[in-house]
């Protein structure tokens, strides 16, 4: 599998989902008006990479997620959710999956946002909260 | 064309964008673009405000919400309202009440026959309470497929959410197929 890696914009996230290091990454503001185009093609290389899950588990892979946003809109949100459930059924196949979801201190939304997405996908996830950035 | 409905929708326009107190005021036709260059001069603009970070992040939260609604749904006019309205005719402005709250102000062209869906759609979720919001847009979350392009309502009713406030709205006639549909959104920190 290759390395995907996306820039980020002023409005558009910054991705990076390296399969050599089993890391993958969200950045800065993720708002695109058609999500689709912009999250299809991360789903369908995470949807690849559990097709491996199970040789990752004999080798005893630990794959870590970090969620660093500082805002997002609906529809990225709906998208993030199918990525959790892809995590969560990895990390029942048996693999070690460690999502980070860091907020801004006083930015309830934010916390809340991926509490409920721990919810609904039924995995654990780490909040982590960071000062606050501007704006 | 009805002059004298042009001309109260252009007065209800006029009135809001010419109020002093806003911080942001806007009238064109919505696109990817516009979207990014209001929401830069609005995050500039929050940045200068005496408020807290917390009411910031709302503003801002909702306002992405609501452009990306006018934006997918937001339908041109006919030929003959070109010249008046072209494209996808919109506005947007956030007005201060005072210094701990602002009203947020979106308008945008629908069809006759949505006046009567959108009005429900509305007082449904003005009759919810912040609990039953979470849960049904955690429900419509969970059941919308990955390719709708945020239908379903969960936008307004994710603006609802974040308000917390009643949504008011108003429909003024253009004609009887096209309807300017207005809607209110209250920001406060709580």
């Amino acid at each position: 599998m290759d390395v995907l890696k996306i820039e980020p914009t002023r409005h558009k996230a910054g991705v990076l989902l390296d399969p050599d290091n089993h890391y993958i990454e969200f950045t800065g503001f993720s708002l695109p008006e058609d999500a689709m185009a912009f999250f299809l093609p991360i789903i369908n290389w995470l949807y690849e990479y559990s097709n491996h899950c199970k040789e990752y588990i004999a080798q005893g892979v630990h794959l870590k997620v970090n969620f660093k946003l500082s805002y997002y809109n609906s529809a990225s949100y709906r998208a993030f959710l199918e990525m959790f459930h892809i995590f969560a059924k990895m990390q029942r196949e048996g693999l070690k999956v460690t999502i980070n979801w860091y907020y801004e201190a006083m930015d309830s939304s934010m916390q809340e946002g991926g509490k409920d997405l721990s919810d609904i996908a039924k995995i654990d996830i780490n909040l982590i909260e960071i000062p606050e950035k501007h704006p | 064309m009805n002059q004298t409905a042009i001309n109260n929708i252009e007065t209800f326009i006029r009135t809001k964008l010419e109020d002093k107190e806003h911080i942001i005021a806007w009238r064109g036709v919505i696109s990817s673009e516009a979207i990014s260059n209001i929401l830069i001069e609005l995050e500039e603009k929050l940045l200068k405000e005496k408020i807290s970070v917390k009411l910031r992040k709302k503003t801002y939260n909702i306002s992405v919400e609501c452009l990306q609604n006018l934006y997918h749904h937001c339908i041109p006019l006919p030929d003959a309202y070109q010249t008046i309205y072209p494209g996808k005719y919109a506005i947007f402005y956030i007005n201060l009440l005072n210094k701990d709250a602002y009203m947020l102000t979106t308008g945008n062209f629908i069809l006759q026959p949505k006046v009567k869906s959108m009005s429900q759609k509305i007082d449904k979720i003005n009759t919810l309470t912040q609990e039953d919001l979470k849960e049904m847009y955690k429900f419509i979350l969970n059941h919308q497929k990955l390719s709708a392009r945020g239908g379903g309502g969960l936008g307004l009713i994710d603006v609802g959410r974040k308000s917390g406030h009643k949504l008011t709205y108003e429909f003024l006639e253009l004609d009887k197929d096209y309807y300017f549909y207005v809607l209110n959104v209250k920001i406060t920190e709580e």
